[in-house]
């Protein structure tokens, strides 16, 4: 291996010798006062500079919500409370609360993708590695279905979560929620 | 570009369509985040009678169901202790009377009364009506019991023996009856805590996810607690973890005795014992 990158190397400082040789003796004439810029006609006009290409920066995951089920908890007709007792009343569904609980939930499995899919480890609170998507594995599709228990307010949800990563392959997990900022995870499958 | 908007929107829906079909997989084990604290966890079971006239508010009745559930920190053991309703002990704000009377001032003043009685701490306590008792087995799809003798209160008598399910009014007349078996409460008290402990066999035997969440969701619309409904969810999912033959059942051990015209128990030694022994890392012995 030595041997042939001396061979090399020498053939190269040959070669450049007799390109020196050549560019003294057979140039052409100078078309431009030389004076001016002594070197400039004597080197190759310089090269445009070629940037590297960069890397192609992973696309955003944009999971798609499925179907999202609403469940009312409260104690009405359950016979908990007799008919007519205040505690048998429904308790008004708190629908912005319900509406941000679901987007926080799908804002957090977006990025949890997304982490992967640029080389972390994923970003929900699970203790244990939740492996959907990685580098060398982006995700086409991930769908959310939800289904969210709510006594005036969110209480839990939980999220069947379906990717389909660009080489085909599909990975699919199972996550309780609880509200919080971000959304706490209570349970994952495994 | 509109071609792979195209199939990404196809992919999305038959994705979604899948799990509108209900083929979503089974996942058969959780784990439950974060870990627990290594703390043994005790809760109240409590029935309520709703007072007579049966007054529709739970809170206005006796707890004639009587459980104190510890289970362990890692949650791998769990003991049901059955205390009679007619223990003899010093309520809570209220001076001595049976254990029982401890609802009149609600959940609050049953777990204070616990505390004092039995030197314990508790977490937490849910409390079910007859009504809303029946209304949850149904909704759970009826429990299954050995029956060892035919049962009779009230109408849905238990006529037959041997192992059956039982729908919502008969695991009623099983979880009060005190006098068709032998035993009268304190046999009225196991058969509670057999109730409670064949329910939880059969979450596990059934883990599918929506399963456990409505097991969750029954026992919210069924109670009154101090618990939260992400406790109760994360509750649903650790008794998951809890192998059922390392579920005890064991009865606070008492005489019948007479505190005037009334009956009563009075609670023997070994009943403080079990409890205390129980609190210390959800098992007995």
């Amino acid at each position: 291996m030595l041997a042939s990158v001396s061979i090399a190397g020498a053939a190269f400082a040959i070669l450049g010798i007799a390109i020196g040789l050549t560019s003294d003796d057979e140039g052409p004439p100078p078309v431009a006062d030389v004076s001016a810029t002594p070197t400039a006609s004597a080197e190759p006009p310089p090269r445009p500079v070629v940037e590297p290409e960069p890397e192609p920066e992973p696309e955003p995951v944009s999971a798609v919500l499925g179907e999202v089920v609403v469940e009312d908890l409260s104690a009405t007709s359950t016979g908990l409370y007799g008919s007519g007792h205040p505690g048998d009343g429904a308790v008004p569904t708190d629908q912005p609360a319900v509406d941000a609980f679901r987007d926080a939930i799908v804002a957090a499995v977006d990025a949890h993708l997304l982490d992967q899919q640029q080389g972390g480890d994923g970003t929900l609170a699970t203790d244990a590695a939740l492996p959907l998507a990685d580098a060398d594995r982006p995700v086409g599709t991930a769908t959310i279905a939800l289904r969210i228990g709510v006594r005036g307010t969110p209480e839990w949800a939980r999220a069947n979560v379906d990717v389909t990563l660009l080489d085909g392959a599909t990975e699919h997990t199972e996550l309780v929620f609880a509200p919080g900022e971000p959304p706490q995870v209570l349970a994952v499958s495994r | 570009m509109r071609a792979a908007r195209a199939r990404r929107l196809v992919a999305a829906l038959a994705a979604a369509t899948l799990l509108l079909a209900g083929s979503a997989v089974a996942v058969e084990r959780y784990t439950v985040l974060p870990g627990g604290d290594g703390e043994v966890l005790t809760l109240l079971l409590l029935g309520s009678d709703e007072g007579p006239p049966r007054s529709t508010d739970i809170t206005a009745g006796r707890a004639d169901g009587f459980q104190i559930l510890f289970v362990s920190g890692d949650r791998q053991h769990a003991t049901f202790v059955s205390v009679p309703r007619d223990s003899w002990v010093s309520v809570a704000g209220s001076g001595n009377g049976r254990i029982n009377n401890c609802l009149l001032g609600g959940g609050e003043r049953c777990m204070a009364t616990v505390e004092q009685v039995f030197g314990i701490e508790v977490d937490g306590y849910l409390a079910t009506s007859m009504d809303a008792f029946k209304s949850a087995v149904d909704a759970f799809g009826g429990v299954t019991i050995d029956v060892a003798v035919p049962v009779s209160h009230g109408g849905a008598d238990i006529t037959t023996t041997g192992v059956q399910e039982l729908t919502g009014s008969q695991t009623l007349t099983y979880g009060r009856d005190r006098k068709t078996r032998a035993g009268g409460d304190f046999t009225r008290s196991r058969s509670q805590a057999e109730i409670l402990a064949t329910a939880h066999q059969a979450v596990v035997a059934d883990p599918a996810p929506d399963r456990i969440l409505d097991t969750v969701s029954i026992l919210r619309r069924h109670t009154v607690t101090d618990l939260t409904g992400p406790q109760l969810a994360r509750l649903g999912f650790e008794a998951l973890r809890l192998p059922p033959e390392n579920v005890q059942r064991v009865l606070a051990e008492g005489v019948d005795a007479w505190v005037g015209r009334a009956a009563v128990v009075k609670l023997r030694d070994s009943a403080y014992a079990t409890i205390k022994d129980a609190a210390d890392d959800a098992q007995v012995g």
